[in-house]
């Protein structure tokens, strides 16, 4: 018995004794997930959203002297504000935990293409809940971007809300789903600046419903790659079916700020991956995460790939239906950086940081 | 050589040990019955989903809608008929099916564990299990039997050994032992634990555990058959079974094979917990104690050779490997009932898209439209998975009315933390691939520059 102990004990040793540590490539005390969601938490996501709810009040306020008095001057106001606040969405829409997941934050802001169509309907009969899942469509910022700089020319809008038999309608209409732009984005707001952030950055562990997880899971799958990749560069240049339809790119009414867009939301993605905040302070996020699991590879290769885009995105010009139509090759090349990207996300850092991206918490073997 | 072999098969030894196997066996699988179904699994593995993926072979096993609960309530009686002995034949058959049958229905939920519940119970088909201490012995004093055929108890031993002993043959590669991949993914995220948390990002503890673990596997049935260190090995069994839960979500599986272990122990132990079990619940245990010997007989032949074929089988089966090309973890051909456990990381991309081939209109398919999210994830870095996804969606879209469909795939695989690299050969049209126990050219081979070595 106590051979066969010596023996074990023996085994240990040289199996302990044939690698070398290897000090300074993982200690255990440069990186924690608390940290790092301390960080995302009190660095990103709450500056954000504070910032996003300060730009839609400003849009509420503007919209409502708009309605008031239709003037040039105050339907000029009102487009900058929806036009500063859309910017803001870009940055705090990847974070669609907690409060905003549950109010489907990303449907009720930002469905495209919005249903012109049914928006005069429902403006015009007046009944309408916009709490329903099914009006996801009809408001946001891709409606107010219709009601807002799609009726005409300046003098044509401020006749559309004035004297047009439908007026007071309409205008009832663009208050109601401003309204609730502010309210949601406020809701959203307040859970974070209330008990959420705590239970958001205790919830440190690495299992499916940990912080770290469900972050991650939507940070690639419903964000980059559904909202990133697909709504604002394969869906209107039609890079995944061959064929265009320029009536999906985003702010199709204003024309010239789907760049803008595109190039703020993907400045987020990079910024959230390298731990810069929201006010450009530094702090641990995913690249640290993998480089602290010595997965410093794969974060280069991140960042090449991140780079790479922002190449290809350079090309993109301010117009993106001109461009669409005329030089779509530039879409297409961006899609097929964009594709590469998401070929390390997706495999390669799920794999590394141990994120489960399936629903169940069935057993392993 | 055969004089042996015939005084092998005419020893015997007390029934207990197969008895409190039995017993045990029984009441663990009614507490995995029911902590599978009481965790809403039946209803999100095998009724919500809208496509099961097949064992090839077995494509006629599926779920029935919401009668699959009957499948698992049939499975849960019979296992608590094997506990308490009653109509046991009957019982272990109706398990034995149930069991195999619910296992075959989705192999995205292939489990190691599962398939050694299956290959358990089918062995226990043969044994007479309900000898002693069991309802049917106690009504029927002509099934009742204080002894039984040595061989009986040591099949149940064999079945252990091959689990353990090939766990650790499939360990004797140099990802494994060289890089101590893949602990060295899943250790450090949990460097939070509380007391061995700090090892766990250390490069000697992933080492350590690889090693420790494979000699482990390779060693525990020979130290479990021999009685000097059979009480070393019973506590290696619960601190390496007990670790192993704590760190990775194996649900029942540890706590199934530390009892099962018990098996390797004299009758002593097994007397004194049907002595114990006796006075709980006030049975007279005496009346089993009845010197009778279930002796060798022709039927029993018959028994001991399906149960020698059976073990060949199993010995030969999970070097199946060896007659395909290029490597195993990468295209998984013959990786499957062969005691990989816990053996790879591996995690996939894969998109696909569906061409019509006389329009040219193509579009890419969500895979989230037709899979649950874990039928995804073990789609995607699985040929056979990937195939028979490919064929249903061209089935799909051709009833929707696609003349000639045309399946294509993008994906991308990495394998124990190399960087992914592309997996399928995405011109071809798997639509037009048929499965078959044939090496699958469409995957493209392994080539990173860290090759694998193994057995």
């Amino acid at each position: 018995m106590k051979r066969i102990l010596y023996i074990c004990l023996l085994l240990l040793v040289i199996a302990c004794g044939s690698s070398n540590d290897d000090p300074g490539t993982s200690n255990p005390d440069n990186f924690n997930r608390k940290e790092m969601l301390t960080f995302w938490a009190d660095q990103v996501i709450i500056p954000g959203y504070s910032d996003f709810t300060q730009k839609t009040n400003s849009l509420k306020d503007a919209v409502l002297s708009f309605t008031a008095t239709p003037s040039t001057a105050n339907l000029t106001t009102a487009r900058n504000a929806w036009k500063e606040a859309y910017i803001t969405w870009q940055k705090v829409s990847l974070f669609q935990i907690g409060k905003a997941q549950e109010l489907n934050m990303v449907g009720n802001m930002n469905t495209i293409p919005t249903n012109a169509t049914l928006i005069d309907s429902y403006a015009k009969s007046g009944s309408y809940n916009l709490e329903s899942p099914n009006l996801i469509g009809v408001q946001g910022f891709p409606a107010l971007d219709y009601l807002l700089n799609g009726i005409g020319t300046d003098q044509e809008t401020i006749t559309f809300y004035t004297t047009a038999t439908d007026a007071a309608k309409f205008k009832k209409y663009l208050e109601d789903i401003t309204n609730r732009l502010y309210n949601l984005t406020k809701q959203v707001s307040d859970d974070w600046k209330g008990s959420y952030r705590q239970s958001f950055i205790d919830n440190d562990g690495y299992t499916i419903s940990s912080s770290v997880d469900k972050m991650v899971n939507f940070y690639v799958i419903p964000f980059y790659e559904k909202q990133l990749r697909d709504a604002k560069i394969a869906n209107p240049s039609g890079a995944k079916t061959g064929i265009t339809d320029v009536k999906l790119v985003e702010a199709y009414y204003t024309k010239n700020i789907s760049k803008e867009l595109f190039t703020t939301a993907m400045l987020a993605t990079k910024n959230f991956f390298k731990g810069v905040g929201y006010n450009g302070n530094t702090g641990k996020s995913l690249q640290q995460y993998l480089e602290f699991l010595n997965r410093k590879d794969l974060s280069d290769l991140i960042n090449t790939k991140f780079n790479d885009i922002d190449q290809k995105a350079s090309l993109l010009k301010d117009n993106f239906e001109d461009q669409i139509q005329n030089e779509r090759a530039v879409f297409l090349n961006t899609y097929d950086a964009m594709q590469a990207l998401l070929k390390s996300f997706k495999p390669d850092m799920f794999s590394a940081l141990s994120i489960k991206n399936t629903s169940t918490d069935s057993d392993n073997d | 050589m055969i004089k042996t072999l015939e005084k092998y098969f005419q020893k015997n030894t007390e029934a207990a040990p197969l008895a409190v196997f039995r017993i045990f066996f029984g009441f663990m699988m009614f507490g995995s019955l029911i902590r599978f179904w009481s965790k809403g699994w039946i209803k999100e593995l095998y009724i919500e989903p809208k496509f099961f993926f097949s064992f090839y072979g077995f494509e006629w096993v599926k779920p029935l809608g919401n009668y699959t609960y009957i499948i698992f309530i049939v499975c849960g009686i019979a296992s608590l008929m094997i506990a308490i002995g009653y109509k046991y034949r009957l019982a272990i058959i109706a398990f034995f099916l149930s069991f195999t049958y619910i296992e075959l229905m989705d192999k995205t939920t292939y489990l190691n564990h599962y398939y050694f519940i299956s290959l358990v119970s089918f062995i226990l088909i043969f044994l007479p299990a309900n000898a002693y201490f069991s309802v049917d012995a106690k009504q029927d004093k002509s099934l009742a039997f204080q002894k039984i055929p040595n061989w009986s108890i040591d099949s149940i031993k064999l079945m252990l050994a091959i689990v353990y002993f090939y766990a650790g043959l499939a360990k004797l590669n140099s990802d494994w032992l060289f890089r101590a991949s893949p602990l060295n993914i899943w250790l450090p995220v949990q460097y939070d634990l509380p007391l061995v948390g700090s090892f766990m990002t250390k490069k000697w503890f992933h080492f350590a555990m690889s090693w420790a673990g494979t000699l482990y596997d390779l060693a525990i049935p020979f130290l479990l058959l021999y009685k000097r260190t059979r009480l070393l090995a019973f506590a290696m069994v619960v601190v390496f079974h007990v670790f192993t839960r704590i760190l990775f979500p194996i649900g029942m599986f540890p706590y199934i094979m530390i009892v099962s272990t018990l098996i390797f122990f004299d009758n002593k132990l097994h007397h004194k917990i049907l002595q114990t079990i006796a006075n709980v619940f006030k049975i007279s245990k005496s009346y089993f104690d009845n010197s009778k010997t279930l002796f060798y007989s022709t039927k029993q032949k018959i028994t001991v050779n399906i149960l020698a074929v059976f073990f060949i089988i199993q010995l030969l089966f999970p070097f199946r490997y060896l007659l395909y090309p290029g490597e195993l973890f990468w295209t998984e051909e013959g990786y499957r009932f062969s005691w990989r456990v816990m053996l790879i990381e591996k995690a996939g991309f894969t998109e696909f898209k569906v061409v019509d081939a006389k329009t040219k209109q193509q579009f890419y398919i969500d895979n989230g439209d037709f899979l649950t999210k874990l039928q995804e994830k073990q789609m995607s870095f699985q040929p056979d998975f990937i195939l028979e996804y490919a064929h249903f969606l061209g089935d799909t879209f051709k009833e929707l009315g696609m003349k000639e469909p045309q399946v294509f795939v993008d994906s991308y695989v990495t394998l124990n933390g190399r960087l992914s690299s592309q997996f399928i050969n995405p011109t071809i049209d798997l639509y037009q691939q048929k499965e078959s126990f044939k090496h699958k050219n469409w995957i493209i081979p392994f080539n990173h520059e860290i090759k694998i070595k193994g057995l």
